[in-house]
């Protein structure tokens, strides 16, 4: 159920009247609404909507990679574990360091937000990105082609050559994880730094770009860049469709939810709690 | 295309990670961290990560300057003018040559530890012949833990034992998980012990990054960690009886008697303290095998037992008396108590590697925020207490002293002496902080930051501008001539008043120092030198791991740092700019005998008088002299890390440790006394009750000034993970992150308490102290105490030379009113809790 900050207040506030629990249970049962958070904002204009994942439909989706294994392809997933994540922004640095991305832009980043009441107050930390859903609304709305999924790993990909930067995708994902540059300029305007002028060979100015997964580093055996630093192991990639994956084990053992499952769009994505 | 990847140490902070950077055509284009490196087992934080930036900032100083604008001001422009090398150095060491005949009108002020610059900076001032050597960072840094380790735990900082601690209560820092040195290492350890089911209990003003991941988060007023701590002592000592008598007996100075004038009950004619043997029920010396229990209880020979006394001591403290002072509800602080207390498992033994080793898997770990206080030593010490109390030092689960002891690639080992107590710490460098235990005799000073005045301190840089100001009054009949100083910016971050500092900086006549890039520092050189990025360096002490690495039995390691891409033309090597500055001075022998100690560089390896040397062949000598002709520069340049195992001794050495540690601070006593009496002759007036052997809670000057009324909020600074240090403030990728977030460059303050005053989230608001008022914008938070304003950071710069930077966030030091009052009369530390207002 979705339920918002005032509800989570009166239930922090409840489990902190009820005599003869200490504050340590108490805290961790707050944390158990950790799931039902209904709103994430950073900074102005920007928010977000997640909704948990209904258990059944989690389960179910667990039955369908678990059924994928015979046959399948891989699909390409991340795990990310908020218990372990302390919102340190190493991801989102090693996004931009691996991916070159401009000014202003993030393929990867770790929103904040406060709940509870002092004392029984804290921040919560979640990482977000394109969570290369099963059934992307951003790859039908597409008038060139430009995006789309590939079959032999469910990555949701952009051809920036054929992209024409309409802008279409990005108002049909309901994750707002898709950007677009308007220009080449660097961090200190048009003239690039030896580094930049060697990275933003990975994008085109005027065209939409997003989180990859990495595709180059997958495609060579390696993990995505935000996966490969992380201090927490917070982040977790690889099969969705294989059970004895890592990151498959972690959403079968670890209560876990899906950014806005009840879209439909099965994100490859899972948070677990 | 040419690629490939370098090894070698991050220099985005102090700690100095492995990394390994990718290398196409000449530019850098990625960094990673070095799965081999066991320091940070490949994983990086967003500082380390955004690092080619710093590289590629085109703000960067490449050639030596001079200031044309002989006015030195914190908003005078210096009008600045390229110089060849050979012009800067000539005037540095024409101006060095200009006091010699009194070296200690130099002041070196080194502190930028990613490298060797540090130590050769050192050096150099010691080659010269002044005494005064700043080799820290803050007005906080290290004042009170570092003689807290020296003589209770034999290492220069302390960690709990991830690997098996259950519960583990953070006092004023945000260790593992926001902050702290090994920050990578730590960060794991502490993710898998929180998901293995460990305790994090953060007591905090400030509900930030660790309270944030922890069981629980108790906000505590500012300044009242005295009192939390003594509370915890009589709930454990009085009320419940939890301790290990077992160690307290053997391993402390709690069975040491003591007389009615808090002195030890010594043997005539030995002088050793005496202790009361339960068995033979008779009076021995402390170091008498025969004495097989020594008594904690009861009396003998006209004396108590320190532990007796201690336990008296802290009856004063009932958590109800506390709680007033610290709001921290009494029955909160007793439920800690008991958990603390049930958790430590007294009597508890483990086996690891075949050797069985007490086990007390809880620990009270704290750093800057408690020791960053007008009374940080008794601030701290009853803290540390909490873990020797409970035989939690230096076993497995409890709290650890850093780098306290090594077998490879040289034995260096704590020691015992004076009173049968710890009195040396092991260094991997034979380089020792002053003594801190029994302390030094103090005496009229002739150095200008008074650390005669200061016998149990560690640093005494913060009394600098205090001194500058009003020489005479201390007998002080010459002036600070000069300063060399490395790239960091100690305006910013080593003092508190800016104003103070100024004045400080103007009363120098001469200022040179190196630069990355014009920080505020900078903006009072006559020359400035470039400084190269850490990827264009090298070193062979690169970074803090020699000090502060990971605890517990994880590999140790020692790394080099290589130049990964090409320094811009002209740029210099420090060491070189340095063994330069000493070869002109002609004190290259003593300079190079210094470094032969330090390094312990023996023949055929020892740096021979007359002659320079390229940097990398130093590097090269010293990495053959440790660690054998095969692990030569070479090697390391293909390698980048040496792992060094080890051992259980070595990991836990609490066990094996031949000395006592103190629960009873007897020697504050006879320092007390001494520098009474000097302090007399000088005709002063310093109130010197911190001199005390038991700690009591002693209010600082924002405690009652906000029972006052002028002032209704104490300001605190707490940290960021990714602005750790502030290497990153310029870093145009972490800026952004900090623009993103309402966390970085607001101040925080309690929403209630802003809406009573009409705040509203995202105001400008004015926060004044009585030393400045600045402008900031209000971020409105449920995660900090109600009494407190949150500054995180190291921000509010206004150089022209960090132009992102610039008018962002607000500097915390310059809140801090710089006087004698505010400062630990045992530790230099200056208070970090400022009474402020905050309004429209």
């Amino acid at each position: 159920m979705l339920q918002d900050l005032a509800t989570i207040r009166k239930l922090a506030g409840k489990l902190r009247e009820r005599s003869g629990i200490p504050v340590v249970e108490s805290c961790a049962r707050w944390c158990e609404t950790y799931t039902q958070v209904a709103q994430w904002s950073l900074g102005e204009g920007e928010r977000f909507e997640f909704m948990p994942a209904q258990e059944e439909t989690a389960m179910e989706t667990n039955k369908k990679t678990v059924a994928g294994k015979n046959g399948r392809p891989p699909r390409w997933g991340m795990v990310i574990d908020l218990k372990r994540c302390i919102g340190c922004q190493s991801c989102t640095i090693a996004c931009k360091v691996e991916n070159g991305t401009p000014p202003g832009i993030f393929w990867m980043r770790v929103l904040e937000k406060e709940e509870g009441k002092y004392p029984l107050a804290r921040k919560l930390f979640l990482p977000v990105r394109c969570n290369h859903c099963s059934d992307p609304p951003c790859v039908p709305v597409c008038p060139t082609g430009a995006s789309y999924k590939r079959e032999k790993d469910n990555l949701v990909l952009i051809n920036q050559d054929k992209c024409i930067g309409c802008r279409a995708c990005i108002v049909a994902c309901p994750y707002q994880v898709r950007f677009l540059a308007e220009d080449s300029n660097g961090y200190y305007g048009e003239e690039l730094t030896p580094y930049e002028a060697k990275s933003y060979q990975k994008w085109q100015p005027r065209t939409v770009q997003k989180c990859t997964f990495c595709v180059d580093r997958i495609d060579g055996g390696l993990e995505p860049a935000c996966v490969q630093t992380c201090p927490t192991r917070a982040l977790v990639f690889g099969d969705l469709n294989d059970p004895e994956s890592e990151l498959s084990k972690l959403v079968r053992e670890r209560s876990h939810f899906q950014p806005r499952a009840e879209l439909g769009t099965d994100p490859s994505l899972y948070y677990v709690t | 295309m040419a690629s490939k990847w370098v090894p070698t140490a991050c220099g985005m902070c102090y700690v100095g990670c492995g990394i390994r950077v990718l290398v196409e055509d000449g530019v850098a284009v990625s960094i990673e961290g070095d799965p081999n490196n066991p320091q940070n087992q490949g994983v990086m934080c967003a500082k380390g990560k955004a690092g080619i930036m710093n590289l590629y900032n085109p703000h960067r100083i490449k050639v030596p300057l001079k200031r044309t604008n002989p006015k030195r001001g914190l908003h005078e422009d210096p009008g600045w003018k390229e110089i060849s090398w050979d012009e800067a150095l000539t005037t540095i060491a024409a101006k060095l040559d200009g006091i010699r005949d009194d070296p200690k009108k130099l002041y070196v002020q080194a502190w930028e530890v990613t490298g060797d610059c540090f130590y050769w900076l050192l050096a150099l001032g010691s080659a010269f012949g002044t005494p005064h050597l700043m080799g820290n960072a803050s007005a906080t840094c290290g004042k009170v833990i570092h003689p807290v380790e020296f003589f209770s735990g034999g290492g220069f900082h302390q960690q709990p034992d991830l690997h098996y601690c259950n519960y583990c209560i953070l006092i004023g820092t945000q260790f593992g998980l926001g902050a702290r040195g090994a920050f990578n290492h730590i960060t794991l350890d502490m993710a898998e012990a929180r998901a293995r089911g460990m305790k994090v209990v953060v007591i905090d003003p400030v509900g930030s990054y660790a309270a944030s991941k922890a069981n629980e988060w108790i906000p505590i007023r500012p300044g009242t960690d005295t009192a939390f701590a003594l509370s915890m002592l009589h709930v454990l000592l009085n009320e419940l009886g939890i301790y290990d008598a077992r160690f307290l007996k053997h391993k402390t100075n709690a069975p040491y008697l003591v007389g009615s004038n808090g002195r030890y009950i010594r043997e005539p004619g030995s002088g050793k303290p005496l202790v009361f043997d339960a068995t033979d029920q008779r009076v021995k010396t402390h170091d008498d095998p025969t004495a097989s229990d020594p008594a904690i209880t009861g009396a003998g020979e006209g004396g108590r037992p320190a532990f007796e006394l201690l336990r008296e001591h802290v009856a004063k403290y009932p958590p109800e008396k506390t709680e007033e002072i610290t709001t921290i509800p009494a029955a909160t602080l007793r439920r800690l108590a008991q958990e603390f207390g049930e958790a430590a498992s007294v009597g508890a033994t483990m086996t690891i590697d075949g050797v069985t080793l007490p086990y007390r898997p809880a620990c009270v770990d704290w750093a800057k925020g408690p020791q960053g206080h007008k009374h940080g030593f008794h601030q701290s010490w009853p803290l540390k207490l909490l873990n020797i109390v409970m035989g939690a030092v230096n076993v497995p689960g409890g709290i650890l002293s850093t780098a306290a002891a090594g077998k490879r690639p040289h034995r260096w080992w704590p020691e015992g002496g004076t009173d049968g107590l710890l009195e040396e710490g092991g260094h991997v460098l034979p380089l020792p902080h002053p003594k801190a235990f029994p302390g030094r005799t103090p005496t009229k000073p002739f150095r200008m930051d008074l650390a005669e005045l200061f016998p149990l301190a560690p640093h005494f840089h913060t009394l600098l501008p205090i001194t500058c100001q009003d020489r005479e009054r201390y007998g002080l009949s010459y002036g600070i001539e000069m300063m060399l100083h490395a790239p960091t910016n100690s305006l910013l971050g080593s003092f508190g008043d800016l104003k103070m500092v100024e004045s400080f900086y103007q009363s120098i006549p001469f200022i040179a120092g190196f630069a990355v890039e014009i920080n505020e520092t900078n903006l009072f050189d006559d020359i400035v030198l470039p400084f190269p990025s850490y990827l264009e360096r090298s070193d062979f002490v690169a970074g803090t791991n020699l000090l502060i690495p990971h605890c517990g039995k994880d590999d140790w390691l020692w790394q080099i740092r290589q130049s990964v891409v090409e320094p811009p033309a002209g740029m210099r090597q420090p060491q070189e700019v340095i063994m330069e500055i000493a070869d002109r001075l002609g004190l290259l022998g003593d300079f190079y005998r210094l470094l032969n100690h330090a390094f312990r560089l023996k023949e055929p390896y020892a740096l021979q008088p007359g002659q320079r040397y390229p940097i990398t062949e130093v590097i090269d000598r010293m990495a053959r002299s440790w660690f054998g002709e095969e692990h030569d520069l070479g090697w390391f340049r293909e390698h980048g890390v040496i792992r060094i195992p080890r051992d259980v001794e070595e990991a836990y050495i609490g066990p094996f440790l031949e000395a006592r540690l103190p629960i009873y601070l007897e020697h504050f006593l006879q320092r007390g006394e001494e520098l009474k009496e000097v302090i007399s002759q000088m005709g002063l007036e310093w109130d010197l009750s911190d001199y005390r052997p038991l700690s009591d809670w002693m209010p600082c000057p924002s405690y009652n000034a906000i029972r006052n009324g002028r002032y209704d909020l104490i300001a605190v600074h707490y940290k960021l993970p990714y602005v750790y240090g502030s290497f990153g403030n310029e870093n145009p990728w972490i800026n952004e992150i900090c623009e993103r977030t309402p966390y970085a460059y607001n101040v925080l303050v309690n929403e209630d308490v802003a809406k009573a005053k009409g705040i509203s989230d995202g105001d400008e608001v004015w926060l004044e102290s009585p030393a400045t008022k600045v402008r900031a914008k209000a971020k409105l938070t449920q995660c900090i105490h109600p009494q407190v304003v949150g500054v995180a950071g190291h921000f509010g710069h206004w150089s022209p030379g960090m132009p992102i930077a610039r008018g962002k966030g607000i500097n915390f030091n310059s809140l801090l009113p710089t006087d004698l009052e505010h400062i630990d009369k045992i530790s230099t530390a200056l208070d970090h809790c400022v009474e402020v207002r905050l309004y429209k």
